[in-house]
């Protein structure tokens, strides 16, 4: 398969997900409803987990220091607060490595 | 401002994308990373259209990733099928804030991405304006940082923020999608549970993780 190929694989496969999941999706009813409201906080969390653990940087202190200096700022609700205070973070793990 | 049957909306476009900035800003920068990583694994046209064509950080970062290790086609179709499965649960978290019909939801999931998801629940906002705004800007960074990246751009001081940028988001959208005090304790036990599944089985990756946090979601309804 020629790169151009895998590329368009690549895509066809990322769209497709993404326009038949929308498209075909109903709104979820009874019990489902219930899991579906209760989700999207778990979900963003184990992301940041995942991609926390998975990284090949989680061995640096600047990653942890970043999270760290992120979750200080979540009782504000603010992504924009988050993000700055995690960002800070990395720079100063930096700056001590 | 706006009317849609019989619901009257003030217009907060600005107030969407100042919220989007830091998720564009992010992606921007990961799409520097992603051209410069890139560009000599597949040249730079076709560094460029991957971006376009697919503006998936995750998807693209692991097929460069295992082509410049060696693996095959099929290898890197088998590390992103599992990792576009992951827009099943976030389409159905955004599917009950859609008014839209079918074909314009089609539209629409051109933007489905964890981040505008994220932004869509957290803003009392219509969420097809919010997916379309915040995605829209995302899109263009993601795109704009690739052809950068792939022109040689460096990100000078900013370069060790990258590393950090996906976790801090990530801890970002976890916050401003918590509603109730109980959402806050299912996102530290799905955290935690998944990090216990990490570090035991680190193959798990985003599959593993996504069936904690369903896992998680549905324990948390039971009494």
């Amino acid at each position: 398969m020629s790169p151009a190929v895998l590329v368009a694989a690549v895509a066809a496969i990322t769209v497709g997900s993404r326009a038949v999941s929308v498209a075909l999706l109903p709104p979820p009813r009874g019990p489902l409803a219930g899991v579906v409201d209760r989700l999207p906080a778990p979900l963003f969390a184990v992301l940041a987990a995942t991609t926390l653990l998975g990284s090949d940087h989680a061995s640096a202190s600047g990653v942890w220091l970043a999270a760290g200096a992120a979750l200080v700022t979540v009782r504000r609700r603010s992504l924009l607060l988050t993000v700055a205070a995690g960002l800070a973070g990395a720079l100063v793990g930096r700056a001590l490595a | 401002m706006t009317i849609t049957g019989d619901v009257t909306e003030a217009p907060d476009e600005p107030a969407v994308l100042v919220a989007a900035i830091p998720v564009a800003a992010a992606i921007g920068v990961l799409g520097v990373v992603y051209g410069a990583v890139a560009e000599p694994v597949l040249g730079p046209g076709l560094t460029i259209a991957s971006s376009v064509a697919a503006f998936s950080g995750a998807a693209q970062f692991a097929m460069v990733g295992l082509l410049a290790a060696g693996g095959s086609a099929g290898a890197v179709l088998a590390s992103v099928i599992p990792l576009a499965l992951r827009h099943v649960p976030l389409a159905a978290i955004l599917r009950p804030h859609l008014r839209w019909g079918r074909g314009r939801r089609v539209l629409l999931s051109w933007f489905l991405t964890d981040e505008t998801v994220g932004l869509a629940l957290s803003r009392d906002a219509q969420a097809e304006r919010t997916v379309v705004l915040s995605g829209a800007a995302a899109y263009s960074a993601w795109v704009a940082g690739t052809v950068a990246g792939v022109a040689g751009a460096s990100l000078g001081a900013i370069a060790p923020l990258a590393e950090s940028v996906f976790p801090v988001l990530f801890i970002g959208l976890a916050a401003v999608t918590t509603r109730r005090r109980r959402d806050a304790v299912l996102a530290v036990v799905a955290a935690g549970a998944a990090a216990v599944l990490l570090t035991v089985a680190p193959g798990a990756g985003v599959l593993g993780g996504l069936a904690v946090a369903i896992g998680v979601a549905a324990a948390g309804g039971r009494r």
